[in-house]
């Protein structure tokens, strides 16, 4: 039988201190034998990316993370070996998880048949012996590596302040969840430095700041559909809940459903629809927020598709035209979904919380006759409230008022009416939103059983809030109040 | 009977009252009622937020004076090719109106899509062009000579 064998060049240009034996010096030494026999050959150890050495006399600080190392009689081929063994790999906590880091020392290279690799671990005057398979507790710590001795900063440099996360989170090694002094679980999110670095946190105050500012430029009306002769508030439900099984259908973001049922209302306070018409400007609007945010917005096609043919391609399109005529082209606003997503980032919302925060802030949008009376900012803030209440945790944070801008007293309102639809969504005829949040991908949130509240209930809940402050004013008087988000490039 | 009449808004918050038919020279405002309840309903306002009051009123003057005439009201009649000359005294006279003015009608004409207007503000502009040299249409516009004459360059390397 033929063998297939995969070769190797043994000039090792990148290692030229290391010898290699007089007949292997210029032969081709398979890395892999397929259906035949072939002798094992010493092969020189490869260059790793990033190297921890061994022998390094940098000081190093106090702070270390303990890993095992697996210290193996490795009397085998290193090319079989190598792929299967990572005991060598220092562990990195999940989410900070940027590349593998390896240890250089003698367990990468090859030991002399017969002999193992703890007798050579013992020559370089080690105490202890260890025997195959047992383990050695070394000390590792990351600021140590070659790459963060260096005063250089370069794009490739580990930002300094994951060793202070992982000493002071209580994060268990390789877990996304840590436990918080209060002993509740706490799940951190699972975002990478390229998510990170793309949520620009450092600026997310200022982006608040403009979203308060420009979310109460063109409000729609709260009570437009008094002016409205042939339709209600019913219909503009069923409609936004159609909506919602288009956008689902056509896996659109969700910020484009808020986007869509923006323009509606906005197009709405200031035109009087016949009934028929309805559908043909809630496509429309949707047709325009696709375009507005996706990236690959569905065809007009699509949307004359979805309405059964109930309308024509020219139709939509001279709809969008008149909706943007009414509108005057102003379509940038921040929804309720933006101040979400924020919040989401600046607090490290665990996803849970996130998507039931979501899925009440999206139960808002069938009632406008409630709610359009409220800004963005103030729907999204009074749904993390109640999100935060119906999870079991604490409603309200310092942290959260720093952020929203709102306390909790003045949440107190929304947060009922919140509530009082939450509980009710089960009942309504339009259930399309309950679906889409009692998916795996949104945690089946959708499922949790609503909370009773009363308005006394509430006064407890912020005078326990209110009171606890007071208790952390006296204890803390300087408290920080800085994110505790870090980020993992240096600017 | 009343001819049936609806009541539009300008940007600046004054209403006005006009014939249905006249107004439906106007595709966007023919479009807005063909979406909206507007035509049964005395009360119900069409908001035209691009356009302010007195250039409202002058459009409104235009479309109520042309409301008869068959080839702007009926759909798909192509008007043979009118040269610039082609204006009547009362166009003439109603364009007559400073170049501030003039444009925005143009970009009101344009925005409320009445074709016989914008044509007719076209043609005024293209009279406006019409024999003189490139130094008198800048004088004309007020349009700054940003590019110097290739003499002036010449001088200059000179």
């Amino acid at each position: 039988m033929a063998s297939f064998q995969i070769h190797q060049d043994m000039s090792n240009k990148e290692n030229p201190g290391i010898k290699i034996p007089a007949g292997v010096k210029n032969t081709k030494q398979p890395l892999a034998v397929i259906g035949g026999k072939a002798e094992k050959n010493a092969l020189a150890p490869r260059a790793n990316f990033a190297v921890l050495n061994g022998n390094n006399n940098v000081p190093r600080p106090a702070g270390k993370v303990q890993v095992f190392r697996d210290v193996r009689n490795l009397n085998v081929d290193e090319n079989v070996e190598y792929g299967a063994k990572k005991s060598n790999v220092v562990p990195v906590v999940e989410q900070f998880k940027t590349f593998s880091v390896y240890e250089d020392n003698n367990d990468t290279q090859v030991a002399p048949s017969g002999k193992s690799l703890a007798s050579l671990v013992d020559k370089e005057n080690h105490d202890v012996k260890f025997g195959a398979g047992q383990k050695e507790l070394v000390d590792y710590d990351l600021d140590s590596t070659p790459m963060s001795v260096t005063d250089v900063q370069s794009p490739m440099s580990v930002d300094r302040s994951i060793l202070g996360v992982i000493q002071s989170s209580d994060i268990s090694v390789g877990t996304e969840t840590g436990v918080s002094p209060t002993g509740r679980v706490k799940e951190l999110p699972p975002r990478n430095d390229r998510q990170r670095f793309l949520e620009v946190v450092q600026y997310q105050m200022d982006i608040l700041e403009y979203f308060r500012e420009s979310e109460k430029k063109h409000r729609p009306k709260p009570l437009y559909m008094r002016r409205q002769k042939d339709i209600s508030h019913n219909m503009r439900s069923i409609l936004i809940d159609w909506l919602v099984e288009v956008s689902e259908e056509y896996k659109l973001d969700t910020e484009t459903l808020y986007l869509s049922v923006f323009y509606l209302d906005r197009f709405l306070s200031q035109m009087a629809v016949v009934r028929s018409k309805l559908q043909l400007v809630g496509t429309a609007a949707m047709y325009i927020a696709a375009k507005y945010e996706e990236i690959y917005p569905p065809e007009v096609g699509e949307f004359v598709f979805l309405t059964d043919d109930s309308y024509t391609k020219a139709q939509v399109l001279r709809m969008e035209q008149v909706i943007l005529k009414i509108l005057s082209f102003d379509l940038c606003t921040p929804t309720a979904y933006v101040f979400i997503n924020t919040y989401a980032v600046l607090c490290d919302m665990p996803e849970k919380l996130k998507y039931m925060t979501l899925y009440i802030s999206e139960l808002s949008l069938m009632e406008g006759e409630t709610y359009l009376q409220y800004l963005p900012s103030l729907m999204s803030s009074a749904s993390v409230a109640l999100a935060r209440h119906i999870l079991g945790m604490e409603m309200w944070t310092p942290r959260l008022e720093e952020i929203t801008t709102y306390k909790l007293e003045d949440l107190k309102t929304v947060v009922l009416h919140l509530c009082h639809t939450h509980k009710t969504a089960k009942e309504l005829n339009t259930q399309a939103m309950r679906e889409k949040y009692n998916r795996d991908t949104y945690k089946k949130v959708a499922m949790m059983e609503s909370v009773e509240m009363s308005k006394d209930d509430f006064d407890q809940l912020c005078e326990a809030y209110n009171c606890k402050q007071k208790e952390d004013e006296h204890q803390q008087p300087d408290i920080n109040t800085k994110s505790n988000v870090n980020l993992f490039y240096k600017f | 009977m009343d001819a049936p009449t609806i009541k539009l808004e300008s940007s600046d918050g004054m209403i006005f009252s006009t014939e249905v038919r006249a107004a439906k020279l106007s595709e966007t405002i023919k479009t807005m009622l063909e979406v909206s309840a507007v035509e049964n309903d005395e009360n119900a306002i069409v908001p035209l937020p691009k356009v302010n009051a007195f250039i409202l009123s002058k459009i409104l003057t235009w479309i109520y004076h042309h409301k008869d005439d068959d080839a702007h009201g009926a759909e798909g009649v192509e008007l043979s090719p009118q040269s610039p000359h082609d204006i009547s005294a009362w166009d003439a006279n109603f364009i007559n109106v400073d170049q501030p003015t003039l444009f925005e009608i143009i970009l009101a004409a344009n925005y409320l899509e009445i074709k016989g207007l914008v044509d007719l503000c076209c043609k005024t502009v293209a009279n406006m062009i019409r024999g003189k040299t490139p130094e008198e249409i800048r004088h004309t516009f007020n349009i700054p000579d940003e590019i110097p004459s290739r003499t002036a360059q010449l001088g200059e390397d000179l």
